[in-house]
């Protein structure tokens, strides 16, 4: 039987789109997956535990040749498209798993071969098991940023972040976390990242994770599609991701000084005043991300993993190509299009261009592609709609006292 | 992971389109060359963001209910 053809894979034409003047954005973020395998088993890992399994066939760590031929890679790019800064992350599975002396040796090639090309930005997103002191030495004096995930108190992030025996990982990650903490290490302390589970208390959840003083928390819809839909609990109404948002956000919002950033918010925010986002979850604005596997496969966003098999694949290598390649697949152009993207539902509705469709990988059907509003659209309104209301009435009242 | 989207294309010699806030008043609200204060709201934060990226020559419009 033929397969449904799919948005965008078999249904964009990239060089219609070419022709009507549409230039495609050079990549800006390069995620290095400098090891596939995990110390943690959670339960709702896009990695390992959703459509894609290609991990099983890669080699658990990137060598020395793959990670040197992708620095160049993204030197040859960042010349050939003038940037002045790449991003490179440096992602897994789990990343520390790669051992302090293979992470010294990769950071220092990526940075000897982007000398000469532009500022390079390094980070670091761990599950912190292994954040001890002499790897957070290592990540300062490379001055590499690290962002930690955990999904807030022991019990809510008990949920699903366990070991594979089922132990919980909190207290290794608090220990962590206390360490990044330091005074010595904040400045290398980037964030965390946290996945919600409307099961767990917002407000409880939010507090616990500003202990840590971050500098920003992310809040990251559990990925899910049309065909895999998220979980939602009993009884819970109909938008619980967006009231447990709401919930934060008002939190958060609602203090008397700004104590930490909130990402999604933020950008929320920023889109309300008329500003443009900084982040994938909401917006239209075109994202520039590569991944690198561990066998130098060049691949979109790995979110995609959650969507199907070979979702992120695009038949390139760093090996043999360059990213110019990928700049023009239809995957990667379909990121960029902005309200060219987004299906007719979405085009229809009032508030498209900050919401943007969500997050993409939420937007997939099985046999129809990404061409759909994201499957948790109610909860993107809820949020959406709440934070309007409040901004909206703050600046009314801020307009009524200023001076013309 | 909650990957980044780039407004801007990343080049410094990019010539920026003259910055269009004809159509809000809120940049009026707060100057960007303000040094922000660790005593600042959310709001305010949001609202110095949104005037820096103003100057510096995004295009800000109007994207839901024209607000205020």
């Amino acid at each position: 039987m033929t397969p449904t053809p799919e948005w965008p894979g078999d249904l964009l034409d990239t060089a219609t789109v070419e022709a009507k003047g549409f230039s495609p954005r050079p990549f800006r973020e390069f995620v290095l997956k400098v090891h596939q395998r995990c110390n943690l088993a959670c339960d709702y890992c896009y990695v390992y535990e959703m459509a894609d399994q290609s991990w099983r066939d890669r080699p658990p760590m990137m060598s020395p040749g793959v990670w040197r031929a992708a620095a160049q890679r993204i030197c040859d790019h960042a010349r050939t498209h003038g940037l002045a800064e790449v991003r490179v992350v440096l992602h897994g599975g789990e990343p520390l798993l790669a051992g302090r002396d293979r992470l010294r040796e990769l950071i220092e090639d990526v940075r000897g071969a982007l000398a000469a090309a532009c500022r390079v930005r390094l980070s670091l997103q761990t599950n912190g098991l292994l954040l001890d002191e002499p790897m957070l030495d290592l990540m300062l004096e490379c001055g590499v940023e690290v962002g930690v995930s955990l999904d807030g108190p022991s019990e809510a992030n008990n949920l699903h972040r366990r070991y594979a025996d089922g132990r919980s990982s909190h207290h290794a990650v608090d220990r962590a976390l206390a360490r990044l903490g330091e005074a010595a290490y904040r400045p290398i302390f980037a964030g965390l990242l946290c996945t919600v589970d409307p099961r767990a208390d917002p407000i409880e959840t939010y507090d616990a994770l500003l202990a840590y003083r971050p500098p920003v928390i992310d809040f990251l819809l559990p990925h899910a599609n049309w065909s895999r839909l998220p979980h939602r609990p009993r009884g819970a109404g109909r938008t619980p991701y967006g009231d447990w948002l709401v919930a934060v956000f008002d939190r958060w919002y609602g203090a008397p000084y700004k104590e930490t950033g909130v990402r999604v918010l933020e950008e929320i925010i920023n889109l309300v005043l008329g500003g443009a986002s900084r982040c994938e979850q909401v917006g239209l604005s075109p994202v520039t991300v590569a991944v690198v596997e561990s066998d130098g496969a060049i691949e979109q966003v790995d979110s995609l993993k959650s969507a199907y098999p070979g979702a992120g694949a695009m038949g390139l290598n760093v090996a043999t190509d360059a990213f110019d390649r990928a700049i023009r697949h239809p995957g990667v152009m379909a990121r960029q299009l902005g309200v060219e993207a987004l299906c007719d539902t979405c085009r229809a509705c009032p508030i498209h261009e900050i919401c943007g469709a969500g997050h993409y990988a939420h937007r997939y059907r099985d046999g129809a592609g990404f061409l759909n509003p994201t499957v948790y659209c109610a909860d993107m309104v809820r949020i959406i709609e709440h934070v309007h209301q409040r901004v909206s009435a703050d600046l009314t009242g801020r307009m009524a006292t200023t001076p013309a | 992971m909650d990957w980044t989207s780039d407004p801007d294309d990343g080049t410094e010699e990019h010539e920026r389109s003259l910055p269009d806030v004809g159509r809000t008043p809120l940049p009026a609200l707060i100057s960007p060359h303000r040094t922000p204060s660790p005593d600042d709201t959310v709001l305010d934060a949001a609202m110095h963001r949104i005037a820096r990226e103003v100057a510096e020559g995004a295009e800000v419009h109007a994207a839901f209910g024209n607000i205020p």
